[in-house]
């Protein structure tokens, strides 16, 4: 996405994924991988299979967002909504996974990995946009369920990020500074934090 | 009251409730019933059928629903997909400017396949708003105008693509989702 006085979705994102890294090493001493740390593209199978190979505890995809109006403002967080054949896939799991002596990734193919952490990721969306919605700099953060491509093959609790709309001035113009950078960078390792059991009084993984 | 006049009124009566009767009828037999009970269009330049279809809502972020009458003709479906691709002022359209529909074909599933040219990947903005919009625009309003019809697969170009513009996936056929629809 390229904003009207020409924010863009690239630079700007691997701005926040840097600072959110450097905050989720500091305080949760987590390991983070970027999928790309420079200004490359990165094909979307290949940024699940970056995460599924590093055996990733959690995905976050993060975007700038577009709208046929320049008024649309706010956050978007997303988890995947299945199709008919993902649901498919998800029943037989189920089942599969009633039977001793199997594991998930035996039985689910790898395109309907996501299928099995479906539960885990709206929560987790839910919890991504509860930290962004109580910074009124975001102005809005809602949650949604949407046939995305990058969460469908992610084999752990996977989430997509809109983070503003580039489309929408004002938006564009916070979307690079400082402050929103820190802003986004504070909501999620909170959010993050809460997901994985670590704030203060949750307990283990949801 | 005289015997006459009140026969009068009565008849009058009946009728206003049988006219009424029939125009609720009407209203009551949804747009794709006309269209299974039309006769084979004789002269599609003068038939018209009510469709459904889905335009940028003001706010970016949804789908206004528009009724717009689309010329009868067999198949229905290029004709819905050509009114839904250029949409009248003030209307916006969730779909690219210039893209337009190169095939248009339904299996014996039910799944819809629709074929539009490059400008719908080329010329998009990016974003996920935008492309689901673009993408649920057309799965809708195939869906929404033809009962027969219960998923639709976008190809650009005569190919299948993963994404059109990097979010959604439309590898395969998608079911219609009104989550994102406001009434006009």
């Amino acid at each position: 996405v390229r904003g009207r006085s020409g924010a863009i979705e690239k630079r700007i994102t691997l701005e926040t994924a840097r600072r959110l890294k450097t905050l989720l090493e500091s305080r949760l001493a987590a390991r983070v991988i970027l999928t790309r740390e420079d200004d490359v593209a990165v094909a979307l199978e290949a940024r699940t299979a970056i995460a599924n190979t590093n055996r990733a505890d959690l995905f976050v995809s993060l975007h700038f967002n577009a709208a046929p109006s320049p008024d649309a403002a706010g956050a978007v967080v997303y988890s995947l909504l299945l199709d008919r054949e993902g649901e498919q896939a998800r029943q037989q799991a189920r089942l599969a996974a009633a039977a001793p002596g199997t594991r998930t990734l035996d039985i689910v193919p790898w395109e309907f990995a996501q299928a099995w952490h479906l539960d885990a990721s709206s929560g987790l969306a839910a919890l991504v946009a509860e930290s962004l919605g109580r910074n009124t700099m975001f102005r809005s953060a809602s949650v949604r369920r949407a046939p995305l491509r990058v969460l469908g093959d992610v084999n752990a609790p996977a989430v997509l990020v809109e983070l503003a709309y580039l489309t929408n001035s004002a938006q564009e113009q916070l979307a690079g500074s400082e402050e929103f950078t820190r802003g986004v960078g504070e909501a999620l390792v909170s959010a993050l934090a809460r997901f994985l059991g670590h704030a203060e009084g949750a307990g283990a993984l949801p | 009251m005289t015997r006459r006049r009140f026969f009068a009124a009565a008849a009058a009566l009946a009728a206003a409730i049988i006219i009424g009767a029939v125009l609720a009828v009407e209203l009551l037999v949804p747009p794709r019933r006309v269209e299974q009970q039309a006769p084979a269009p004789v002269a599609p330049t003068t038939a018209h059928i009510s469709a459904t279809l889905f335009f940028a809502a003001p706010d970016g972020q949804r789908l206004l629903a528009v009724r717009q009458e689309v010329p009868l003709a067999d198949p229905l479906g290029p004709q819905i997909l050509a009114a839904q691709l250029s949409p009248p002022a003030p209307y916006a359209s969730a779909v690219p400017k210039g893209t337009k529909l190169r095939a248009f074909f339904v299996t014996d599933r039910g799944d819809a396949f629709v074929d539009l040219t490059p400008e719908v990947s080329r010329g998009h903005a990016g974003g996920s708003t935008a492309e689901l919009l673009t993408v649920y625009a057309i799965v809708n309003a195939v869906t929404a105008n033809l009962p027969s019809v219960r998923r639709v697969q976008i190809l650009v170009d005569g190919k299948e693509v993963e994404t059109l513009a990097g979010h959604v996936d439309v590898r395969r056929p998608l079911a219609r989702d009104m989550s994102l629809v406001v009434q006009k």
